[in-house]
């Protein structure tokens, strides 16, 4: 038997492939053939070391896979309920934006924002120049309604 | 058994998966995660195309598990330890001793991986094995030799380097 034709029927042998009769032969060759006997040992042992590692039975892996379906379908409901909860809080705090920041302009603001258009140069009565008087009115109230809208937003995430 | 409409895994096919995946990672929640990798890929697999779904499943799973394994991971028993390995001693020995053969498996050519895992956890033939995976039944069969030859070079090798 050539190295090719041992491996061969090595591999039935350990695989469990080989019928009685084959069986009873190879054993019989690998009592005259120490090197070969040795060899099956080890690989013997090998299939050992694998095959302990524990499995699980049909029922465990039915019962985890049922606890799959049942992460995927509570993963998928809490995203739908966080895209609503974002949804509503966006919503929310673009409404207090608008309401805040998209009120008009008092006459007296408007007036300075006209005489700065007009008369670039004029300065205010404390001596500053009305256009950024306007200009940090202006961006104060966006800024603070900025600020309330975040701090919603804040709050809403939070609970 | 791969497909329930044309793509999601069939309840039968998730549990296959789960049981190569845990056997493989030793590990309940890791195992969960792998059998959901699984049955994204699956569903990305466009439909028709897959002649043996089971080798392609285990070959998938294996993939999935070998990268997943390359993070260190605890294991984690899904049953209840029986009473004679209760003592936290034997229970170590016992992961060390899986540990050391799943870094074993790690090392292995992913094609020796597949065809050990057929031949091992699921009894299939060699025939079944090589038909599954495209290859000449003397090909699985050295592929097989040299699985479990490596194998025990390396469990031999972390046994001699242990005190």
């Amino acid at each position: 038997m050539n190295r090719d034709e041992f491996e061969s029927q090595l591999a039935d042998y350990l695989g469990g492939e080989l019928n009685a009769d084959e069986r009873i032969r190879f054993e019989a060759n690998l009592r005259q053939d120490p090197a070969a006997a040795a060899e099956v040992r080890e690989l013997t042992a090998a299939l050992e070391d694998l095959g302990r590692l524990p499995a699980v039975s049909q029922v465990e892996a039915a019962m985890a896979v049922r606890d799959l379906k049942v992460v995927r379908r509570w993963r998928r409901q809490r995203l739908a309920v966080a895209a609503l909860k974002a949804a509503a809080v966006l919503a929310i705090g673009v409404a207090l934006g608008r309401m805040t920041a998209g009120k008009p302009a008092d006459p007296s603001e408007r007036e300075v924002v006209y005489v700065t258009k007009t008369t670039s140069d004029a300065l205010g009565p404390d001596g500053t120049h009305p256009g950024w008087i306007d200009i940090a009115r202006t961006s104060a109230r966006s800024s603070s309604s900025m600020v309330t809208g975040l701090m919603y937003l804040a709050n809403a995430g939070r609970s | 058994m791969l497909a329930e409409t044309n793509l999601d895994l069939k309840s039968d096919a998730q549990e296959q998966v789960y049981r190569w995946a845990y056997r493989l990672l030793q590990n309940h929640h890791d195992a969960l995660d792998a059998t959901q990798e699984v049955a994204v890929r699956a569903l990305r697999q466009p439909a028709g195309e897959l002649r043996h779904a089971r080798a392609w499943l285990r070959r998938v799973t294996v993939n999935c598990c070998v990268d997943m394994r390359r993070r260190p991971r605890e294991i984690e028993p899904v049953a209840d330890a029986p009473a004679d390995e209760q003592s936290p001693h034997v229970a170590m020995e016992r992961d060390e001793s899986y540990r050391a053969v799943l870094a074993a498996v790690n090392q292995l050519s992913h094609q020796q991986r597949c065809v050990l895992m057929a031949k091992v956890f699921d009894e299939e033939t060699f025939a079944e094995i090589a038909a599954g995976m495209g290859l000449a039944i003397s090909t699985v069969k050295t592929h097989y030799l040299r699985g479990l030859q490596s194998l025990r070079e390396v469990l031999k090798s972390k046994h001699e380097v242990q005190p």
